[in-house]
């Protein structure tokens, strides 16, 4: 048997290959972008118009996907940041997996804004002719830094990967000559770790309040209108926690599929799970402290424009969509993880899915409703303008999204491996010295 | 959970509240007898028409629609169409007093429009009325009967007081008037400001009016005085206009003139571009610094294998 420091580097990369199911897959996902890439030509052709927004309900579907893609990807920030920078060991072999899921929603929600523009060869004017004042221009701003923050991290400790890859692949010959070229030849040496462990701490540092920046900024673009339902002083940290649930539910869902696929229970284990599910019910249990702080103070005071918009929302016509958001997204996974037999992998998966669905619903209740009951009178529309209806088409856009968001977190991790190897490779000397002795 | 059912409650409550108050302002809009036999001055024609149609679109058609269309703004009440019956049934005494005094959404136009003003929408409003007769123009009362009266408005910069005089002219004679009144009023960029009730003439048809203190004018104190004659007393609307130096000297800074959040791109605050400019720059530096990292480790790596390849 081969001794345990090789056997981690062949486990993990085992999966680093191309075959044949593989190739199916990406080949669905595929049709099905080519699919609602239609729904969007029919959209660049006819305009807006094809999609449900009118007067009333400006921000659709698109936004509240939008705010739920950067909202997703904040949970890089978390685990490879927060938890790695106070020394939480067991969350190594979870680093690049949110990488991978914080990278690719955050490279694409800046498509995502541009599926909801009329427009999109404009798209240069908001550089142009953007005001410095304007959160859209933050946003944008802060976006894009995230994606480049994001790039790095997942970069910069896979370059001892790829060295270590380089010797043990001997096919695709492309991917061979990927690894030795983005290795920029990593040799090992003393001088060598050090730039990565000193390049890691500055951008493991410089993404906390960078990530912290792009859910926050985004929380303005609705906070710094006087409008009912997004006029909120806690606005940031509310999107910011709401944030981390959604995160950690993607992350679940990735573990577990990773884990039967590649076949790493041995280093993606239980006891990640139970882990996983505290942090899940601790993030949760944050978020519902600023969920009652959004709906009990002005629920409290119930002035006006605030009584019409908690009543839509609480009793109206929006509240089988805001109950289950708050039901399936918050209340009942912090009640379920409490016993130990939901921290299993199977049940979190399905919590998870639940959790990522009532997410998605709940940046939906944030963004639309409130637009549904106008401040002042529109005239000369027809009635059904008020109320917002998405399209198929609309829908088809929005899926042709995580469809994107699919493809590339399934090419990366068929590239690279997706548990950081020399970090395992180091737990398992550590271990094995601590035998010895 | 009990939060929660007695916050529904207090909505279902609110609600409740509002339905009441919505109710109660749908009572019937009455307007005191007298004010509803009010006339109009003039005999509607073709001018009172135009001049009333460009006014609707002005003032009214953001809420009303276009008459006939039934493209009225959805309010509670409804504002209804002008066209309709209801529009229709009104006296032209009510649709006056409606349209100065309003009603909750449907605003006061006392101060906005002048009765004349008034008049020509109703005359606009009437022409979609089929079968309408305009009744007997109000004569104007008094002893003018209708004479419009002329007005001289002067300033004297020693006693710094305004003079106004207001007279008939009747083959080249000049007679006063008196007791008609003048309202005053101060121009201001959104309309005109009003400096109160209405001064009467005395016997020789003059008004020394006393400009109250504190009025805000131009840097030196200019301001523009307008009087008015209140056409209720009978003798026109004749209107006369003089800048008078009788303001506090005031600094008008414009809104749009400092840097401000609202302002466009090059004057926007600084401590905004500072912030913004200090932290995209500090990123960007930090990034280019892990770029020229990755490249160290390129070289480093190079150094290595030159190293070996040198031992032969
Ligand atoms: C801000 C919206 C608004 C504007 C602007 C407005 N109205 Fe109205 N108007 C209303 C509403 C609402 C009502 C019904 C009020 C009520 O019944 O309490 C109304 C009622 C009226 C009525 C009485 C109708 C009746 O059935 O008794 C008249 C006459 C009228 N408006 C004329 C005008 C004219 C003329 C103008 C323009 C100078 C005007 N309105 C501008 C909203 C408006």
């Amino acid at each position: 048997m081969q001794n345990s420091y090789d056997q981690v580097a062949l486990d993990l990369f085992r999966p680093v290959r191309l075959n044949r199911s593989h190739l199916i897959w990406l080949g669905i996902l595929t049709i099905a972008l080519f699919l609602c890439l239609y729904a969007y030509s029919i959209q660049l052709r006819e305009g807006l118009g094809v999609a449900g927004v009118r007067d009333y309900v400006s921000w659709g579907m698109y936004i509240s996907n939008f705010v739920f893609f950067v909202a997703s990807s904040l949970i890089g920030m978390l685990i490879s940041a927060v938890l790695g920078l106070i020394g939480m060991k067991w969350i190594r072999p979870l680093t690049r997996i949110a990488e991978i899921i914080a990278l690719a929603f955050a490279a694409v929600a800046g498509l995502v804004i541009i599926s909801d523009m009329g427009r999109p060869e404009r798209l240069p004017y908001l550089f142009l002719h953007g005001r410095i004042q304007s959160p859209i221009l933050w946003d944008v701003t802060v976006v894009t830094t995230y994606v480049l923050i994001s790039a790095l991290l997942l970069y910069l400790p896979l370059i001892p990967d790829l060295a270590i890859g380089k010797k043990i692949l001997n096919k695709p010959k492309f991917l061979v000559k990927l690894y030795e070229i983005l290795s920029v030849k990593w040799r090992g040496t003393k001088a060598q770790w050090e730039i990565i462990h000193r390049s890691m701490r500055i951008l493991l540092i410089l993404i906390i309040p960078v990530a912290l920046a792009i859910h926050t900024v985004t929380s303005w673009l609705f906070a710094s209108t006087p409008r009912v339902g997004w006029n909120s002083t806690i606005f940031g940290p509310y999107f910011v926690s709401g944030a981390f649930v959604a995160g950690i539910a993607c992350v679940i869902i990735a573990m577990y599929f990773f884990r039967k696929n590649y076949h790493l229970e041995k280093y993606i284990t239980e006891l990640h799970f139970n882990n996983m599910a505290k942090l899940l019910v601790l993030v949760s249990l944050v978020y519902l402290y600023f969920n009652i702080n959004e709906f009990l103070v002005p629920g409290y005071k119930l002035e006006h424009g605030d009584a019409i918009h908690l009543k839509d929302i609480f009793i109206g016509h929006n509240a089988g969509l805001f109950w289950f958001a708050q039901l399936f997204g918050i209340i009942i996974p912090i009640i379920l993880l409490l016993f130990r037999q939901m921290r299993k992998p199977f049940p979190m998966l399905i919590l998870a899915i639940l959790i990522f669905f009532a997410s998605w619903i709940k940046r939906y209740i944030i963004v639309v409703p409130t637009q549904e009951h106008p401040f002042l009178p529109i005239q000369h529309v027809p009635a059904n303008f008020l109320i917002y209806k998405p399209t198929l088409i609309e829908i088809a856009i929005t899926l042709a999204s995580f469809i994107l968001v699919l493809m590339i977190i399934t090419v990366l991790s068929k590239l690279f491996p997706v548990i950081p190897v020399w970090e395992m490779q180091e737990e398992f000397e550590l271990k094995e010295k601590g035998n010895q002795s | 959970m009990k939060r929660l059912i007695s916050l529904t409650r207090l909505i279902l409550l609110i609600s409740l509240f509002h339905h009441i108050t919505i109710s109660l302002f749908a009572e019937d809009w009455i307007v005191p007898p007298d004010k509803a036999e009010k006339t109009a001055p003039f005999v509607f024609s073709k001018e009172s028409v135009e001049k009333g149609a460009e006014l609707f679109v002005k003032n009214c058609q953001s809420c009303h629609g276009d008459p006939t269309r039934g493209n009225f703004a959805k309010l509670d009440p409804t504002p209804e169409d002008p066209a309709s019956e209801k529009f229709k049934e009104l006296t032209d005494g009510e649709m006056f007093y409606k349209i100065t005094n309003g009603r909750g959404t449907m605003p006061q136009f006392k101060m906005i429009l002048s009765e004349d003003d008034r008049w020509d929408l109703i005359s606009y409003i009437r022409s979609f009325h089929s079968g309408y007769i305009q009744p007997e123009p109000e004569l104007t009362s008094m002893t003018g009967a209708g004479e419009r009266a002329s007005m001289t408005i002067l300033f004297d910069s020693l006693s710094k007081m305004v003079t106004i005089s207001v007279y008939t002219v009747k083959n080249d004679m000049k007679s006063p008037v008196k007791g008609a009144e003048v309202l005053f009023f101060v121009k201001r960029y959104f309309g005109n400001l009003s400096l109160g009730d209405a001064v009467r003439t005395n016997e020789e048809g003059i008004i020394s009016y006393p400009f109250p203190d504190g009025i805000a004018g131009d840097s030196t104190g200019q301001l523009t005085l307008i009087a008015q004659l209140n056409e209720s007393s009978g003798y026109g609307n004749a209107k006369k206009a003089i800048l008078v130096p009788l303001g506090v000297p005031t600094e008008w800074i414009s809104l749009t003139a400092p840097r401000a959040m609202w302002n466009i791109n090059f004057k926007a605050p600084v401590w905004l571009i500072l912030s913004y400019s200090l932290t995209v720059l500090g990123v960007l530096l930090a990034l280019v610094y892990i770029m020229l990292q990755i490249r160290k480790i390129f070289y480093l790596g190079s150094a290595v294998d030159d190293a070996k390849s040198d031992k032969p």
